[in-house]
């Protein structure tokens, strides 16, 4: 027995192999996003809606631009970095804020969908084939329409995209585990509720909510994109990655920059975000951890 | 004996599903005793109801009718806080370690739970109490610092047993807490079983279709087919001198040495289904000697050889042979 303890030992010894090149990439991006998230305002050169009609649609550096402004202005002469980088901060915040509120909405109706059974477990999960029949644009509009606008509106709306996906996978997990497995166990030890779903339940399940949360981030990145294009999403003065694409459609044929610069953010945001959690989704089977 | 039974469980019925043509009857009428200190082991083929059973003696179901008296008063429902407090006196030891472990924490963190939940002492006497806990069932402490996906199947076992013993429970009832393990382990395991009977004085109730098993740990035996007890005695008479034909049959059925026994009795016919009951003796169609009163009536639980030995068999000989009475029958 001992040379087996021996053996697993130096296989739990074993030095975790590093990700990737293109994981190590996507997880740089984003920290740089989170980053320029959070101290970007401060970053930036001018005052994103400053307005300056003499320095109209300047390309950026390389494409015949000047170091005044290195990404290039807008069509009405506005510094691109600084709004680029206040855009970053408000779609990340948007969509971090977001995806955090649906996972815990979703997950908190799932756990109690489990815990109560019965009348309350049916009308959630009625809520949740709602939302999941529901095309998401058009109950977004009909919110949006009948509330009014504002950041913490928007956001609890996003919120709402994908929160059912939660709901389904805690409720499903939490009930496999009440029936034939630890929480099952630790409930007749007598436990409370609410020591089985935190301490017991919530850990096991948290790596699956994790993975599709990286799956939720990026849709909802889109969709925050898609109704700020609209118009329907953050309001100016604001500025986000999603209403500057809508700003740049103008020009895409004079100015493509405009329209460029901050798609090419989206589209690597999502990216990478996917990626990351291909990665950890791999990295969760194999320690057993699902 | 005067004394106060621990466990009393009286007419037990769980019927499964409601729709009235697929409803499974998995507990038919038991009647059952366990005295403190004492090890039952209940016996049957897979099906007969012995895990229902179990899960109604501990309070985990609730039976649609008779009556389970803890101590000489009845359990409260499960999932109420005076339940909750109740299951410091009664533990479960389950079939599968694995997946009765979370898999996140580590051993000696899930063997305290127990003692957290019922506010046993100070983080100090909870600390020595793991530790007496872990080194009564034979785990070290390094072992109680890893993860349950690092241990052996016996040492999870192990493991489980040791949080089922936390609270000193009076009652332990063990579901098939062998039969995950190879046949070494499983001896180590059913000895430890033996010995912290006899440290701790608790009553076991050991559900197991290992006949081998049983014998090894239990003071008496219950035989159960399709939710019925069908004979009840000290383990020693129920399994060297069976009486009722089904317990016969399975004690024949037990491989020895030398391969299967020969002159084993072969059952014959389908195993049961507990949606369809026939009227009578439930084992009635595959009971090779059955006479017509078999299918008729069900038989009543009567002393055989000493009053502790109780069978359900018409067949019973009462004063006649099985052939006097089948005459007076017809």
């Amino acid at each position: 027995m001992s040379d087996a303890v021996k053996q697993e030992e130096r296989l739990g010894m074993e030095p975790r192999r590093l990700p990737s090149a293109s994981i190590c990439c996507a997880i740089g991006w984003l920290g740089l996003l989170l980053a320029l998230g959070l101290f970007g305002r401060w970053l930036a050169p001018y005052d994103h809606t400053a307005i300056d009609l003499l320095d109209r649609l300047t390309p950026p550096v390389g494409f015949g631009g000047s170091f005044a402004h290195p990404l290039g202005t807008d069509e009405l002469g506005r510094d691109l970095l600084s709004r680029l980088l206040v855009s970053i901060q408000m779609s990340v915040l948007i969509a971090c804020g977001a995806t955090l509120l649906g996972a815990i909405l979703g997950t908190l109706l799932g756990f109690l969908a489990a815990h109560a059974r019965g009348t309350v477990e049916q009308a959630i999960l009625a809520l949740v084939d709602f939302q999941a029949t529901m095309p998401f644009l058009i109950l977004a509009l009909a919110i949006l329409a009948f509330i009014g606008n504002s950041l913490v509106i928007f956001m609890g709306l996003l919120a709402l995209h994908g929160w059912e996906r939660y709901a389904r996978i805690a409720r499903g997990l939490a009930l496999s585990a009440n029936t034939q497995g630890y929480a099952g166990a630790v409930w007749q030890l007598g436990a409370s509720p609410a020591r089985i779903y935190l301490v017991h339940i919530l850990p096991n399940v948290m790596a699956t909510l994790i993975v599709s949360m990286t799956i939720a981030f990026p849709e909802i990145v889109l969709v925050e994109s898609g109704l700020s294009f609209l118009g329907l999403g953050v309001q100016p003065p604001a500025t986000s990655l999603g209403s500057m694409v809508g700003n740049g459609r103008d020009y895409l044929a004079t100015a493509p920059w405009i329209l460029i610069i901050p798609a090419a953010t989206i589209s690597l945001m999502a990216l990478s975000v996917s990626l990351v959690g291909d990665w950890l989704r791999d990295r969760f089977e194999r320690t057993g951890l699902r | 004996m005067t004394a106060v039974p621990l466990v009393e469980a009286r007419d037990l019925v769980k019927t499964y599903g409601s729709r009235r043509q697929h409803a499974v009857r998995a507990v038919n009428g038991v009647t059952l005793k366990l005295m403190r200190g004492e090890t039952l082991g209940l016996a049957g083929e897979s099906g007969c109801g012995k895990s229902t059973l179990g899960r109604l003696l501990l309070g985990l179901e609730a039976a649609d009718s008779g009556s389970v008296d803890f101590n000489g008063s009845p359990l409260a429902p499960a999932g109420t806080a005076e339940w909750r407090r109740s299951r410091a006196r009664m533990q479960m030891v389950f079939q599968d370690p694995l997946s009765a472990l979370d898999r996140l924490l580590p051993i000696a963190t899930q063997v305290r739970e127990p003692l957290v939940i019922h506010k046993f002492g100070s983080q100090a006497q909870m600390d020595e109490r793991v530790a007496d806990l872990l080194n009564a069932v034979g785990l070290t402490a390094a072992q109680g610092r890893r993860l349950p996906g690092e241990l052996s199947g016996g040492q999870r076992q192990r493991a489980v047993l040791a949080r089922a013993l936390a609270t000193s429970p009076d009652l332990l009832v063990c579901d098939e807490p062998t039969s995950a393990l190879d046949m070494l382990v499983q001896a180590q395991v059913l000895d430890l079983f033996a010995e912290i009977q006899s440290a701790s004085g608790v009553a076991i109730l050991f559900i197991s279709h290992d006949l081998r098993a049983l014998r090894r740990v239990s003071d008496r035996v219950a035989v159960m087919y399709l939710g019925s007890i069908v004979e009840e005695g000290p383990a020693r008479q129920v399994l060297e001198a069976p009486r009722h034909p089904y317990t016969q049959a399975l004690i024949s059925s037990v491989p020895g040495v030398h391969g299967l026994n020969p002159h084993r009795i072969l059952l014959g016919g389908e195993p049961p289904s507990p949606t369809q009951r026939r009227p009578g003796c439930a084992f009635h169609p595959r009971c090779a000697s059955a006479v017509q009163a078999c299918g008729q009536t069900v038989p009543a639980f009567r002393p055989a050889s000493s009053p502790s030995h109780r069978v359900a068999c018409h067949l019973l000989p009462t004063g006649g042979t099985p052939a006097a009475i089948a005459r007076t029958v017809a």
